[in-house]
């Protein structure tokens, strides 16, 4: 009886942490976040056309 | 994960590299622009994927780094003494080895410690970042080697990004040097990176720089976009 509890304990919390991560890498997905290897980048789209002059000197 | 994570927007301002007749926004320049970018892989891209592993640089960034600085030519050194497809300097060579331990915390990696002591072993050896005259010209002349150039941009690119945290930051301070003033006066806050480049007291080629990694269909851009890596 104790050991079936056991594994359902377990089971539910492996059960919720696979959740919550594949929530969170969902979450990351769709507000565009790019996972490299290394670094995370976010992908960002501009509404207006970008500044095509040269910098102030 | 060893080093920092870093987290970065691409593109990070809505600004497009305009320098007189160079335009990065019109496509025969974005095309040459990628065709570099496929150069520099296959040129480098061994070298590049071996030390991206070991500083944990993704080789999108590395790459970036040799379009931007050397436009992917092993080049001799400038009358700044930049030397190479990351166009690095004596003096940052010996600070960012001198200085590894002090700024990032841990030992040289491994394979870096290897490597510097087959190519040049008293570089692991050095307690000042003052160089005698004969180890000068040896590294000099090391920093024409290919990968001797690309391994010690790697290490003096993570020591800043150690150092400074920010990415946007870090290219300022590749460029402009570390002890850059208005670099400095920022101290550890974050800073956006439009509000760097229309700082007129950061040295202009420092803020192109930005513009060419960060803005709209610059390298990183590219990069990702075409699925350059």
């Amino acid at each position: 009886m104790n050991k079936s509890k056991f594994l359902k304990v377990t089971l539910v919390i492996i059960g919720l942490a696979a959740i919550s991560y594949g929530g969170f890498r969902a979450y990351e997905y769709f507000s565009g976040i790019q996972r490299l290897e290394y670094s995370k980048i976010r992908i960002v789209e501009f509404e207006t056309p970008p500044i095509a002059e040269p910098l102030p000197e | 994960m060893k080093y920092t994570l870093l987290q970065f927007n691409i593109p990070d301002l809505n600004r497009t590299f305009v320098s007189g007749a160079e335009n990065y926004g019109l496509s025969h320049i974005i095309n040459g622009n990628i065709n570099m970018l496929k150069e520099i892989e296959k040129d480098y891209g061994t070298i590049v994927k071996k030390w991206s592993e070991v500083f944990e640089l993704d080789i999108e960034i590395i790459n970036s780094f040799i379009a931007t600085e050397s436009g992917g030519k092993n080049r001799p050194a400038n009358k700044f003494g930049a030397t190479g497809p990351m166009q690095m300097t004596v003096n940052a060579v010996a600070e960012s080895v001198v200085k590894w331990k002090a700024v990032v915390k841990s030992n040289l990696p491994t394979e870096a410690i290897n490597f510097l002591n087959k190519k040049a072993s008293f570089l692991t050896k050095l307690t000042s970042e003052i160089l005698t005259a004969t180890n000068k010209t040896k590294v000099k002349v090391l920093l024409t080697d290919e990968e001797f150039n690309i391994m010690i941009g790697c290490l003096y690119l993570r020591w800043l990004i150690e150092r400074f945290k920010f990415f946007n930051k870090v290219m300022v301070a590749y460029n402009a040097g570390p002890y850059n003033s208005t670099l400095l006066s920022y101290g550890k806050q974050n800073v956006s990176s439009e509000a760097l480049v229309i700082n007129k007291s950061i040295p202009i080629e420092s803020r192109n720089y930005i513009v060419k990694m960060l803005g709209v269909n610059g390298f990183m851009d590219l990069m990702l976009k075409n699925k350059l890596a």
